[in-house]
């Protein structure tokens, strides 16, 4: 018999879309060609086995990712679409008018200092001076953008945090307004995950348990509910158990609550 | 309900909002299928960000002829090619005894406690990634074997003859494995 063909029937003989008929008349042609029963069954076992392999849950990071890259194309699209004039004239709306002076009153400003202390062959101080006013500028940017109607746009300003080393408590403050009161979840997994980064700031840590109550969205709910896992913050279980009292509560984020306030 | 070949033309269309609908549907599957093959789950998560954005770049390629799943699965195909080909220390010769780095994914394979489970997914990851890639494919719910052959462009009985090799070859790796005491 040749290989091709007992292939053949043994990927049919696997395949779930054939009739026990057809299963039967198959399993007759292989043992006929050689097969011992027990094998073809050990080998159906098996191809079995390969649905129920263990698939652990996606998680946040995935959806967060997607919905930024889709906001971030649509805004692509319609930055693209959208009329000369009314570029034009955003640009010279008064708030990026003052921003945009500011920053690049700092650009030159910078540049002076830096060259003034060049003229004194102190180059550290440049650099240091430089990187404030980076520093400086980017935290403009960060206000300016939080301001924007695009979520897409209010994402990318959090993550901007990201480049600092230290992040001052004004920016942080914001970070946690962002997320207590910004209209879209993405945004405010965004700023989840940038005060994530700052758990030894007390009033920080403070904040995001104060979150916890203050969500509807399940996502957001069960980012923060992770947070406090991996921080191990039983001062969290008086907001974890009060959030269970919501009798509209998500069905995973209750079970993921009642885990969590267990492992506190 | 829109079925995904509708969401597809309406997304050509430019209703781009239909891709989160899309992605919402398959997200799970399509997860699992990398997962499945490279036992990794950043990785998997970034594979099938990679699908979705494909899926928008190439959208005006979908003719609504056939099925939206064959389409999509066309493309995490691509993708796993592209990422161990990027990877190829991780790809082996047909020899099976091959060496491979299961200790990148003890992590994972820690938490699955079943024994039995424990031999396939260590006899799993013996396997060349395609043929994991094929065994996880055959397994997919809709997915026929014609289906099949489209997306890794070659004839139903080609597939046919993989699934099987690719079938025989675990079972050897799997019956060699010896159960661990309990």
């Amino acid at each position: 018999m040749k290989k091709e063909i007992i292939e053949k029937w043994m990927a049919e003989f696997l395949s779930p879309d054939i009739s026990e008929g057809e299963k039967e008349e198959l399993k007759g042609k292989l043992i006929q060609s050689g097969y011992d029963k027990f094998e073809l069954e050990d080998m159906e076992n098996l191809y079995s086995m390969l649905d129920e392999i263990d698939v652990p849950e996606t998680s946040n990071k995935l959806d967060m990712n997607f919905y930024r890259s889709l906001e971030l194309y649509k805004d692509a699209i319609s930055d693209k679409s959208s009329h000369f004039g009314a570029f034009i004239s955003s640009i010279f709306k008064k708030k990026y008018v003052l921003r945009f002076t500011y920053s690049l009153t700092l650009v030159v400003f910078g540049w002076y200092l830096g060259s003034w202390s060049g003229r004194i062959d102190n180059n550290n101080v440049k650099i240091q001076l430089m990187s404030q006013e980076i520093s400086q500028m980017r935290q403009v940017m960060i206000y300016t953008m939080l301001d924007q109607p695009s979520a897409m746009k209010r994402i990318k300003a959090i993550s901007y945090a990201d480049e600092f080393e230290n992040v001052d408590d004004k920016i942080l403050n914001t970070f946690l307004d962002t997320l207590n009161n910004d209209p879209n979840p993405n945004v405010r997994l965004a700023a989840v995950e940038a005060l994530s980064r700052f758990p030894d700031i007390q009033f920080v840590r403070e904040g995001l348990v104060k979150s916890i109550l203050k969500q509807e969205s399940p996502l957001v709910q069960v980012a923060l509910i992770d947070l406090m896992l991996k921080l191990k913050e039983k001062a969290s279980k008086k907001e974890l158990t009060r959030l269970l009292e919501n009798r509209d509560l998500n069905y995973s984020v209750r079970s993921k609550t009642q885990e969590t306030i267990r492992l506190l | 309900m829109n079925t995904d070949n509708e969401l597809m033309l309406q997304l050509k269309e430019g209703d781009l909002d239909k891709l989160g609908i899309l992605f919402e549907r398959h997200k799970k599957n399509l997860f699992g299928f990398f997962f499945k093959i490279t036992y990794d789950r950043d990785v998997s998560e970034d594979m099938v960000q990679e699908v979705f954005i494909k899926i928008l770049k190439y959208k005006d390629s979908f003719r609504g002829y056939g099925k939206f799943s064959t389409w999509m699965y066309s493309i995490a195909h691509n993708v796993s090619v592209d990422h161990f080909r990027k990877q190829n220390k991780y790809v082996f010769s047909e020899d099976s005894e091959r060496l491979i780095s299961v200790e990148d994914h003890d992590h994972e394979l820690n938490t699955i406690r079943d024994e039995r489970f424990d031999m396939l997914n260590r006899a799993m990851l013996k396997l060349v990634p395609d043929k994991r890639e094929i065994l996880t494919l055959s397994k997919i719910d809709g997915l026929k074997y014609k289906e099949l052959g489209r997306i890794l462009n070659c004839s139903e009985n080609t597939v046919k003859g993989r699934v099987f090799r690719a079938l025989k070859e675990l079972k050897n790796i799997y019956s060699k494995m010896e159960v661990p005491d309990k």
